[in-house]
């Protein structure tokens, strides 16, 4: 009895076999591959975090879709790298640090060249190892000539200087002296303007092989740095740039004019404003939407030296007619503002941890700009983002 | 300002050589050779207790007086102290500066705050205050830049207050 359902159980177990061999055929092969990137859309937005919680040695470049609100891919650099886009939008570049042995041994610094469908480096520049490290980055670290043939790559020793890198030839054309003046905004094809110590503007001209043709400097200060800074990077729109101070004013400037003219400053904040206590802050406080002439900035209530305080509003002033034309409330305080430049726009804010508050991870809120309606948030933002850029970066 | 913060740095970099530097660590690692019992934590809450026995507040605290323009993670959480960087680190002979009030003789002074380089962040202790911190047009007060200016790597593990004297 026992051999004959021995023999039973083994023609079972054959069978079982065969039409287990059999199904194992049949499902079609798992399409594995790793993706790639459409174009960049107008909505698209790059944040940087150059550090975490416990290192700092590589920044990442966090790409997101904020239409979807997805995150669609990420960049990994060096020591408090910067970055910026070509005009085409092809390309991304990194301008990175690297030391040999982690936080020691040989420093090189170098533009890093990704194709921005894959997201894979396709050349690298090695530039002078004396890149600017700075926290927050910001637009004015690292800039591109509108024609896309020069990178600008701002140096601090602590002396300033700029190194100028041909993107045609992946080489270093030269280097700019900016001694006493600091930023890097573009203001032409050929031409750039940095804010100096006493609170005077440089333009500097220069020419194909990365030189100085011509540097020249405003006759007087357009602001007073000992009793109200501004923010380092403007709002530029149109022939215009728009700098916001510390203490609620903004500072026009007529931004092609060679050597740029001061304009009338106006203030942002009424008496009343004033005395709840309103002033600007964040890391990334202003943003600039050119084409309905606005400029946006976080706003919060807090005292003097309170400048890198987050935003729980955001305040919108037309530059034409001088005068706030709206206001959004915050769901969550924000330290970054930017705003896409297209037809149909939205604000983009990112919102950080508290400082020694409960451990919660960055987000990215969205919102409509012409309601001011809030469109939701990505969470869980991997590091620390103190950036945030898009593709038409007047900013 | 201008001219009060270049006698400064000048007077700092004159007097602050890497030599010196090096001697100090030199001395510091020598004496833990010596006495490999004492550890180092334990020179750096001597120090902060010192600090705290003249009434000056918490140095392990953000609010700690000499803070008032800070930002990063405090040395005396991360290995060192006040005015101490944790072993193995260069400390930085440059800085940013700023002027604090002394809570008890009231004066102002002008402490640098100097980056202890070469090693990743610490993390610990993150304190920002950024009284008189401006942006990079005015380097010296500006408290987002690595001021690792003379050592060989500019990775800030963490960050000194010194006082550098009394504003005049």
């Amino acid at each position: 009895m026992r051999i004959r359902l021995g023999a039973a159980s083994g023609i079972i177990f054959a069978a079982w076999l065969v039409a287990a061999l059999s199904s194992a055929q049949a499902p079609p092969p798992e399409g594995v591959r790793v993706r790639e990137l459409g174009p960049i859309g107008p909505h698209w937005v790059f944040l940087v975090s150059p550090a975490g919680a416990d290192s700092e040695l590589s920044t990442k470049i966090e790409i997101v879709d904020g239409d979807s609100l997805q995150l669609l891919g990420l960049l990994t650099g060096g020591l408090l790298s910067t970055a910026a886009l070509s005009p085409d939008r092809k390309f991304i570049y990194m301008a990175d640090t690297f030391y040999s042995r982690g936080s020691r041994g040989d420093r090189t610094d170098v533009i890093s060249i990704y194709d921005a469908r894959r997201l894979a480096p396709v050349h690298e520049v090695v530039i002078p190892a004396k890149r600017q490290q700075h926290i927050p980055p910001d637009s004015s670290a690292l800039t591109i000539t509108p024609d896309g043939r020069f990178l600008l790559v701002a140096n601090l020793t602590p002396a300033t200087s700029v190194t100028v890198v041909d993107v045609n030839s992946n080489k270093v054309a030269g280097e700019i002296d900016t001694a006493g003046c600091a930023g890097i905004v573009m203001a032409g094809a050929r031409r750039f303007n940095s804010i100096c110590g006493d609170g005077a503007l440089l333009s500097i001209r220069f020419d194909d092989r990365g030189k100085a043709a011509a540097s020249r400097r405003m006759a007087r200060p357009f602001f007073d740095p000992e009793k109200d800074p501004v923010f380092s990077v403007p709002a530029v729109i149109g022939k215009r740039a728009y700098y916001a101070s510390y203490h609620g004013m903004v500072y026009p400037v007529d931004w092609e004019a060679d050597p740029p003219i001061a304009g009338a400053p106006w203030p942002m904040l009424s008496g009343e404003d004033r005395k709840a206590g309103w002033r600007p802050g964040g890391y990334q406080p202003l943003a600039a939407y050119a084409p309905g002439k606005l400029i946006y900035i976080l706003m919060h209530q807090g005292g003097e030296w309170t400048h890198k305080q987050a935003g729980t509003e955001v305040w919108v002033y037309n530059i034409e007619q001088r005068r706030r034309v709206d206001k959004i409330v915050l769901p969550r305080p924000g330290s970054e503002v930017y705003v896409t430049p297209d037809r149909d726009p939205r604000m983009f804010v990112v919102s950080l941890p508290e400082l020694n508050g409960p451990p919660s991870a960055p987000i990215l809120q969205s919102f409509s700009t012409a309601s001011g309606r809030y469109l939701g948030a990505l969470d869980q933002l991997p590091g620390f983002p103190l950036w945030i850029f898009g593709p038409a970066r007047a900013m | 300002m201008d001219a009060l913060v270049e006698r400064i740095t000048r007077t700092v970099a004159m007097r602050t050589s890497r030599r010196g530097i090096l001697g100090m660590l030199g001395r510091v690692l020598l004496g833990a050779a010596v006495l490999p019992l004492l550890p180092v934590d334990r020179i750096s809450a001597r120090a902060n207790a010192a600090a705290a026995d003249a009434g000056e507040g918490d140095p392990l605290s953000c609010d700690y007086w000499r803070y008032c323009g800070f930002d990063g993670s405090l040395c005396g959480c991360c290995g060192g102290s006040t005015t101490e960087c944790p072993p193995g680190t260069m400390m930085s002979p440059t800085s940013w500066v700023g002027t604090c009030k002394h809570p008890l003789d009231g004066k102002e002074y002008i402490i640098g705050y100097r980056d202890c380089c070469g090693k990743d962040n610490c993390g610990r202790c993150f304190c920002q205050n950024n009284k008189g911190d401006m942006p990079l047009y005015r380097t010296q007060l500006d408290n987002g830049v690595t001021w690792c200016f003379g050592t060989s790597s500019y990775v800030v593990n963490c960050t000194t207050a010194v006082k550098l004297g009394l504003k005049s």
